[in-house]
């Protein structure tokens, strides 16, 4: 584990901005635009992603005070991966069909291809950070086991 | 796997990331500003008109799309189907593979001929001589953001349907006579059992004839055909305002009694525009 003193993460600001200001900005905006809309919906919206939210922006800042190869980043990373889709969920009303009423009429939003994009892209993560784990774990091993051997035959 | 193909799968992990972060929050954007809105038909913007020429009846309606998003709207498919009251479906329409591009509004005008030789004679009878509420069923569906997200929104609009003016006499017995016409092919129409009354009524029904100056004509002939049966002809001739011709309906039925059980059937119909 690293301490760095109190810094916050490039990742996690970008999780903010990502994650919480964007997506909470913009669904006040439509509650806003929209009065027609039915608000309770949006405010469940809203509900769900201020906590979801909050919670990638701490996984993506605990994540940084691991270095690479470090099973507890590892399994922040893959935490952090697995959050997203949660928050992405909420944020579709918890289903892949969004409906909503424009006009007095009903539409509905059928999202499954587009979540299928995003689970593809998750899933790359996760792959990305297995792998990850995988060489810097063995490097840092290798590099372990190489210094105690080097200290070793200094004495 | 070594350290740099770890980076250019990283790199490609970011990429794919920033993509789908772009496209999220492209799409959250143009909804929350209201980049994207469709506007269907009310009841009072679904007109119709009757071109008896073409034996059609045209309905007239619009729905506009205002598409002020980063992504084009793609393959938007209509289906309309207008029902009578009880569902039974008088046509069918369907358009395929419009456009709205990005930063268009866009207004579709929907003219939806109905040919009146696919509406079969009850229904045809029922639109001329009734009013009535008919439903239109609206389906659209449309792809946005590359097909990613799929838009549909399926409506039933109520349409108010009145008579056209066709019904060019005033005489209370002319209209008397449609009136009855009109709960004749309903009973036959809804293949309820007759009941004794409704054969008593029509067996009671008197012959005559009605011209009228612009060539209105309502002519019932009852002639005996067996003790017990009558056959009960009808013929009407509806002259037309717009253009110099006329629809001309007629009908014989049988009515009475065989074998103590009422006896209703129908022998011919026919229906044909006179120019």
């Amino acid at each position: 584990m690293s301490h760095k003193g109190h810094y916050i993460s490039p990742k996690a600001w970008l999780a903010f901005c990502l994650y919480f200001l964007i997506p909470l900005g913009s669904l006040l905006l439509i509650l806003q635009e929209y009065p027609e809309l039915p608000s309770d919906k949006v405010y469940v919206r809203v509900y769900w992603v201020i906590p979801t939210a909050l919670a990638l922006v701490i996984l993506a800042q605990l994540g940084s005070y691991f270095k690479k190869g470090e099973t507890t980043r590892y399994l922040l990373n893959i935490g952090f991966t697995l959050m997203t889709m949660i928050w992405m969920v909420g944020l579709l009303g918890g289903s892949l069909v969004m409906t909503t009423l424009w006009n007095q009429y009903e539409f509905s939003l059928h999202m499954d291809k587009y979540v299928m994009l995003i689970g593809s892209v998750a899933a790359l993560n996760v792959l990305y950070y297995t792998f990850e784990w995988k060489v810097y774990h063995k490097d840092r091993g290798s590099s372990h086991s190489h210094g105690k051997k080097t200290g070793t035959v200094a004495e | 796997m070594n350290r740099q193909q770890l980076t250019y799968l990283r790199v490609v992990a970011l990429i794919m990331a920033g993509l789908v972060a772009s496209l999220t929050i492209g799409n959250l954007f143009t909804i929350a500003t209201k980049g994207i809105s469709v506007t269907l038909p009310s009841e009072e913007e679904i007109q119709w008109s009757i071109d008896p020429l073409e034996k059609e009846i045209l309905f007239r309606t619009s729905f506009s799309v205002k598409n002020q998003g980063i992504y084009d709207i793609r393959d938007i498919d209509i289906s309309a189907q207008l029902v009578k009251k009880d569902k039974t479906p008088l046509f069918s329409y369907v358009k395929r593979d419009l456009v709205v591009l990005r930063g268009t509004n866009t207004t579709f005008d929907l003219l939806i001929p109905i040919d009146l030789d696919t509406i079969s004679l009850f229904d045809w009878f029922s639109l001329l001589y009734k009013n009535t509420t008919l439903q239109l069923l609206l389906d659209i569906d449309a792809l946005y953001m590359y097909g990613l997200v799929e838009f549909t929104a399926n409506e039933a609009i109520d349409i108010p349907w009145s008579q056209p003016p066709l019904n060019l006499s005033d005489n209370k017995t002319i209209q008397a006579g449609i009136q009855g016409l009109c709960t004749l092919f309903n009973i036959t129409q809804n293949n309820s059992i007759v009941s004794l009354s409704d054969i008593f009524s029509l067996f009671s029904i008197p012959e005559f004839s009605y011209i009228a100056g612009n060539g209105f004509v309502f002519n019932l002939t009852i002639t005996p055909f067996s003790e017990t049966l009558k056959n009960i002809t009808c013929r009407i001739i509806a002259p037309l305002l717009i253009v110099n011709g006329a629809f001309e309906f007629s009908v014989s039925f049988l009515v009475g009694f065989e074998e103590n059980t009422p006896v209703f059937c129908i022998q011919e119909v026919g229906i044909e525009y006179v120019a």
